[in-house]
């Protein structure tokens, strides 16, 4: 049991850690500011409840999921030669049904919903991509409503007034918290893509064998 | 007989949870509902001005946040000060504002600035007009 699911056990428990430490650093944080501008510190319990710790979660929650999504139907139509992560060149889109082993080609094993041509069969071609687009989608919308939240609060800190949810989505401070986790996920996935082509981590399914040929595409180890 | 007995118990126990872990909430997080931390932010605004109009400089001084009362007393005594802030007067709730540990809340002329403390809400700056695009300009607040 644990060693069939020791990958998923290790990230799990790896981002529990994470998020016990993000946490307790962000109460420190968040209460260094409090008293800087003379305003009282509040408790762990309170600061994990509170939009600062939602919209610092969010946000980077959002742009990981954007990252897998963006993968996950980008390699689908676009390809790189000499990478692991790519499909050949010239298998670029969808790919026959024979080749997906959908419907009459479907094997005996294979999920029920992707035996049978029809409305199940066409959600559940697509199903990787829509829960990572909803969850996608659902974490950028809770940034914008936590990150107003935590916005308001620091202007009226500041004594300024607070701003409506439409002004806030289209604020620097909205714009800037996505773009610079945006860009982080963008650049792991083009330097990934194409560190790949010449290096090597023996054992690993995300590279190719060690001995591949940089051209080699589509290989892994 | 016994059956009522338990199903009492039940009942009781259940109702011991329902209390117990909403005085745990609010004791724990202060969480009440946005209405009720509007409603709490408006009463403490309103007591300040009340105070204030009832010439109570010693109680209005009471509620304000230690920082700003510092700010306050840097020249002369706390209610001396209050008193010589000439802050406007009025009764008129307007806009309130509860985001967090701050809340706005506007009265009559007057813009009331107050922020949490030990669990109450305390008047953080008060005298204040609209100074776009900058902050608030207030006749008190914290330096």
């Amino acid at each position: 049991m644990l060693r069939d699911n020791g990958l998923f056990i290790a990230f799990a428990l790896l981002f529990l850690g994470a998020l016990v430490g993000q946490a307790l650093t962000g109460v420190a944080y968040y209460n260094d500011q409090q008293l800087a501008e003379n305003l009282q510190p509040i408790s762990v319990v309170r600061y994990v409840t509170s939009s600062s710790f939602a919209v610092d979660v969010a946000e980077n929650w959002q742009s990981e999921y954007l990252q897998f999504l963006l993968y996950i139907v980008g390699t689908i139509y676009l390809v790189q030669r000499g990478s692991p992560e790519s499909k050949e060149v010239g298998e670029e889109g969808l790919e026959t049904d024979e080749e997906q082993k959908v419907a009459e080609h479907a094997e005996p094993d294979s999920p029920r919903w992707a035996r049978i041509r029809g409305f199940r069969l066409a959600v559940y071609s697509r199903s990787l991509a829509l829960v990572m687009g909803l969850v996608f989608g659902l974490s950028w919308l809770a940034q914008s409503i936590a990150g107003r939240a935590a916005y308001n609060e620091e202007q009226l800190n500041q004594l300024q007034d607070p701003v409506g949810w439409v002004r806030y989505i289209g604020s620097s401070e909205f714009w800037n918290r996505t773009l610079q986790n945006w860009q982080s996920e963008f650049l792991a996935v083009a330097s990934m893509v194409v560190l790949s082509i010449f290096l090597r981590q023996r054992g690993s399914p995300q590279s190719k064998p060690v001995g591949s040929a940089h051209e080699a595409t589509g290989v892994e180890g | 007989m016994s059956e009522r007995v338990v199903s009492d118990h039940r009942i009781s126990r259940k109702l011991q949870f329902a209390v117990s872990a909403a005085v745990l909430c609010v004791a724990v997080t202060g969480c009440g509902s946005v209405a009720d931390r509007e409603g709490a932010a408006r009463e403490a605004a309103l007591d300040f001005h009340r105070a204030i109009e009832a010439g109570d400089f010693d109680r209005a001084c009471g509620l304000l946040t230690p920082a700003t009362r510092q700010a306050l007393e840097q020249d002369d005594s706390c209610p001396t000060a209050l008193h010589d802030a000439d802050l406007p007067s009025g009764d008129q709730v307007g806009v309130v504002e509860v985001w967090g540990q701050a809340a706005q809340v506007g009265l009559g002329p007057d813009t009331v600035f107050l922020t949490v403390f030990d669990g109450s809400w305390l008047v953080r700056a008060v005298g204040c007009q609209p100074d776009p695009p900058g902050p608030y300009d207030c006749s008190v607040e914290a330096g």
